[in-house]
């Protein structure tokens, strides 16, 4: 058995989740209410769907903001070795996945406006493949992090 | 064919005026089939002639003149466009770069480095082929798209091209004292278009046959016929069932109809979709060609629209040997690679899904013994890729026959929620009333149905396997047909393993990962360990 990876997210990672979900909440939600409240005509129209719409949206409040954000920032983990990244997150479905150091092309952070309000930063890692990320590390430890990822890059290269 | 002085390719080049014509037809043909779909129906059902929209001012103007004024008008703008964007073209050798520049508003001005330039291919469509010339696609790492097109170029004139480019590249290549591994088993440049002797395998007309009858895809072809017939239903209607609804009236007809009849009816229609499917793939595989052309392959094809793909060995990610279920049942597969497209705008012309996934066919009807061989022939670096696959794990075999047993189930109830839906009124008790009073007519349709899926499910658990030896990982799925999968290791960019809850549970997981063209097949229900032991496999370093 590989080990598995050990290293956590920054706790403000949740919180960071937390937003983007009820930002889609808030969106869903609006389409869930808006229509029938405006067709409500008191006796005209039932009430029930708004109160099904609200419902619905507190559902999904619930389940996209309060609990999964929790769980997979405990499920999130990574580990930067010299010849791999290893990552492992997801919910229902983990997934693991290592990237060999050798096959990285380019590194880069990434912050977004909301991000940035949260002091916080993503490092992405380039293959020809496509793109792995790690997101929710303050700012100065995702720079250090993109350094080091280039250095080992730079050292196993060598190495062939 | 007199020797043509060689085109100068150093200074602003115009295409072929055949631009025009050839713009005209390829823009034309999806009005025709707009018109086919929107006019033909009433001019057909007679309404035409009488229709006419009339103004309050007394203007009138009949139905069919107002069709032919649109069509003028259509075929007028298109024949400016097509002039104009003629008028846009240049292309030549500019130094060291190829330089493109077209375009009526969006102008481009492209400049690719020849030493970037990875292929170049040349495809004649059907429109190209009557006027004999073709589209140069030039492609580098990036991906060109569009922009490095040059279209309607006379054949000679994108074989000159051809030969200068590569020529270029090469010397080029040798004063750096690069890329020089690969130098020597660099073609001579002509060996693409003239159809020299490096030729290793040219699909004969009875293979071609078989071909087609084994790989047609006659389902799609027969949901493009029933969607073209809806079009046309009230025509047929108006034809033969004097001008009521179609429907009410098919579904009449089939009422009073023995069982017998409507079973050939349907088998009919089937053999009809299957007709045209086969002659589809021999179509598109005739005079199917397959050139080794050292550091490349080349792959020629097609009777309506030619084409030549060229593909870059090294840039081949895996190798996959396919079988359909006919196939397996003659002992034939089709061989294909998966190459890397990095942008995904050189895929968005093409509509076979397989195009889109950068797969192509280099032999498309090979006896599976032999598929060895032409692969070492061909591609000596996949030479050694393990075959000894073992078997999923038992337990997993139970989880693969409820995974199909539990789409069936659903796709079953589904139907039957439907059908009750439609031949009683739509309330509950009405529905659950439908379904006990016909329990047995549901259970002899549904239960052979379930049946057969679950088995179908066992079948795809025999089919799954998995090798690995120091440079490749071999996959083998399927349940009635079989996808044989070469993934070198130093192919793999990304190595992943995925489990949800109950395979978690069960040890198990699903394993799959990256290469540069994207995503391999992934394989359900591997031991845990096994996969663990694949990640470890992916980022061990190779040692030369």
């Amino acid at each position: 058995m590989r080990t598995e990876p050990t290293e956590k997210l920054n706790p403000r990672a949740r919180s960071l989740w937390r937003i983007h979900a009820a930002i889609a909440t808030a969106i869903a939600g609006a389409v869930l209410i808006v229509p029938a409240a405006l067709l409500f005509r008191g006796d005209l129209a039932p009430l029930w769907p708004v109160a099904a719409g609200i419902s619905v949206t507190i559902a999904l409040f619930l389940i996209f903001v309060v609990f999964l954000p929790a769980i997979r920032y405990k499920r999130w983990r990574y580990r930067i070795s010299d010849d791999e990244i290893a990552i492992r997150r997801g919910i229902l479905i983990v997934t693991h996945t290592v990237v060999p150091m050798i096959k990285i092309q380019y590194t880069d952070t990434m912050h977004g406006p909301i991000m940035r309000a949260l002091h916080l930063a993503a490092v992405r890692i380039m293959t020809a493949g496509g793109t792995e990320s790690i997101p929710g590390l303050p700012p100065e430890e995702a720079d250090e992090m993109r350094d080091r990822i280039t250095r080992l890059v730079k050292t196993v290269k060598e190495n062939i | 064919m007199p020797a043509p002085v060689p085109p100068n390719l150093e200074e602003p080049r115009r295409v072929s005026n055949a631009y025009i014509p050839v713009f005209m037809l390829r823009h034309i043909r999806a009005w025709i089939v707009l018109i086919l779909i929107y006019v033909l129906p009433p001019i057909l059902r007679g309404e035409a002639r009488e229709a006419a929209i009339t103004t309050e001012s007394g203007f009138s103007i009949s139905f069919l003149s107002l069709v032919f004024i649109a069509a003028g008008g259509i075929v007028g703008i298109i024949l400016l466009f097509s002039f104009l964007s003629y008028r846009r073209i240049r292309w030549y050798i500019a130094g060291t770069d190829v330089r493109i520049q077209k375009g009526i508003l969006r102008r481009v001005d492209k400049r690719i480095p020849i030493s970037k330039i990875q292929s170049i291919d040349m495809t004649e469509s059907l429109p190209e082929r009557i006027f004999r010339v073709a589209t140069i696609k030039i492609d580098t790492p990036g991906g060109e798209g569009d922009d490095g097109k040059i279209p309607c170029v006379s054949k000679q004139t994108a074989a000159v091209f051809r030969d200068r480019i590569f020529q270029i590249k090469h010397t080029g290549a040798e004063s750096t004292g690069g890329i020089s591994p690969a130098m020597p088993a660099m073609p001579t440049a002509s060996a693409g278009f003239a159809g020299s002797d490096n030729t290793i395998y040219r699909l004969p007309v009875k293979n071609l046959i078989l071909t087609g009858i084994s790989n047609a895809k006659t389902i799609v072809f027969a949901f493009i016929i029933m969607s073209a017939a809806s079009q046309f239903s009230d025509v047929i209607s108006d034809l033969f069932l004097h001008g009521s609804n179609v429907y009410d009236d098919i579904g009449d007809y089939i009422v009073h109809l023995a069982l017998p009849v409507i079973v050939l009816l349907a088998a009919a229609f089937f053999l009809i979709s299957w007709a045209i499917s086969v002659l589809a793939v021999m179509a598109s595989n005739y005079g199917f060609t397959v050139r080794n052309a050292g550091v490349k392959i080349e792959v020629e094809k097609g009777l309506l629209s030619h084409k030549t793909i060229s593909i870059e060995k090294n840039r081949i990610q895996d190798v996959r040997i396919r079988q359909g279920f006919i196939r397996r049942l003659i002992g034939y597969a089709e061989i294909c690679v998966t190459t890397a497209t990095l942008n995904m705008k050189t895929r968005s012309d093409s509509r076979n899904s397989d195009e889109v996934l950068g797969i192509t066919t280099i032999h498309p009807f090979i006896p599976l013994k032999e598929a060895d061989y032409f692969l070492r022939r061909l591609l000596p670096e996949f030479d050694g890729a393990p075959t000894d696959f073992e078997a999923l794990p038992k337990r997993a075999d139970f989880r693969y026959m409820r995974r199909y047993f539990l789409w069936a189930l659903f796709l079953v109830i589904l139907s039957w929620l439907i059908v009750s839906l439609i031949v009683s009124s739509a309330t509950g008790a009405a529905l659950l009333h439908y379904v006990t009073g016909h329990i047995g007519l549901v259970l002899a349709i549904s239960l052979p149905i379930l049946a057969f899926f679950t088995l179908t499910g066992h079948r795809a658990w025999r089919g799954g396997g998995l090798c690995r030896n120091e440079s490749f990982l071999s996959l083998r799925k399927g349940a009635y047909g079989r996808e044989f999968a070469y993934v070198p290791r130093r192919k793999i960019q990304t190595a992943a393993h995925t489990g949800n809850p109950f395979q978690r549970r069960a040890g198990l997981a699903t394993l799959g990962g990256t290469t540069a063209a994207r995503a391999f097949p992934r394989l359900r229900d591997v031991e845990r360990g096994e996969a663990e032991a694949y990640l470890e496999w992916a980022v061990t370093k190779i040692r030369s």
